[in-house]
């Protein structure tokens, strides 16, 4: 399996990724978006680990990419729920008021 | 040389199965449907990370993102939605723009990764002439606890800040929900 198939792939996952995070209006599937983004960086830094002369640098910095992922996702939803009590949906095209 | 085209076989197929439910999460409407194409296309990327050698990664994936944000997501999927009778539908805006921003994104780096001709690259060619050595799990902890140790240090107390305000957020939430029912 060569290097440019693993990069090819996640050319692949980075672009459904942003088609979703564009063109969703649903919050929840936009953060699924977002989580393909990263998922998409996190295959590329694997990917060329296998060259790394301590194989080392690519796996931390992946690591480092997943914890900070849970973080967005418990934080994120977190906020969306708020919004949901605030403003009834999670439709980004109705919620369009500040300090309401 | 059997095994090895064996292994590849493998190895596309599941490339195949990632590329494929990813496109299934953009093609469908239904946000349940979605949130399980994801779980398909992040195993299978953990599959991959096997293939690339790095079992810790993958095990790390299959527990975090499998098992503990998609749980996250199918609760607020739930906690959000509205209708009791039908599924969770997702609205579509800026379709056209959106594909055609998308899909030529795509199209630019599957250009420039073939353009740069990563395999005949100075510092890939050095590293692919040596044997293949893997990361035992004792030197990956070791390197986390030595060279790595002020960004792992660091990771944790984001963890931490994370889950606590993760807690006051949802918590107001739910205190004004008992409000409200009051």
């Amino acid at each position: 399996m060569q290097l440019e198939h693993f990069l090819i792939l996640s050319a692949l996952l980075f672009a459904i990724g942003f088609a979703l995070v564009v063109t969703r209006k649903n919050s929840i599937v936009v953060l699924m978006g977002i989580e393909l983004i990263f998922n998409a960086a996190n295959l590329n830094l694997i990917a060329f680990n296998r060259y790394d002369p301590h194989l080392f640098q690519g796996l931390a910095f992946s690591l480092f990419v997943i914890v900070i992922a849970a973080c967005e996702v418990a934080i994120a939803l977190a906020i969306i729920l708020n919004i949901y009590k605030r403003f009834q949906t999670i439709n980004l095209d109705r919620i369009n008021q500040m300090n309401g | 040389m059997s095994s090895m085209g064996l292994e590849s076989l493998i190895g596309y197929s599941v490339m195949f199965i990632c590329g494929i439910s990813a496109l299934l999460m953009l093609i469908t409407k239904n946000v349940i449907y979605s949130a399980y194409a994801l779980v398909v296309t992040l195993l299978s990327i953990a599959i991959l990370f096997v293939f690339l050698g790095v079992e810790f990664i993958a095990v790390v994936q299959t527990l975090i993102y499998a098992g503990g944000i998609l749980v996250l997501i199918i609760f607020g999927v739930m906690l959000t939605g509205k209708s009791k009778v039908a599924g969770v539908f997702s609205e579509v805006s800026n379709l056209g723009y959106g594909l055609l921003f998308s899909i030529s994104i795509f199209g630019i780096l599957v250009y420039i990764i073939k353009q740069s001709n990563m395999e005949t690259t100075g510092w890939i060619m050095a590293a692919s002439s040596k044997p293949r050595t893997t990361l035992s799990i004792e030197s990956i902890g070791e390197q986390l606890m030595t060279t790595y140790v002020l960004p792992f240090e660091l990771a944790g107390f984001l963890l931490l800040v994370a889950m606590a305000g993760a807690l006051v957020l949802g918590g107001m939430a739910i205190k004004k929900n008992i409000k409200d029912a009051a």
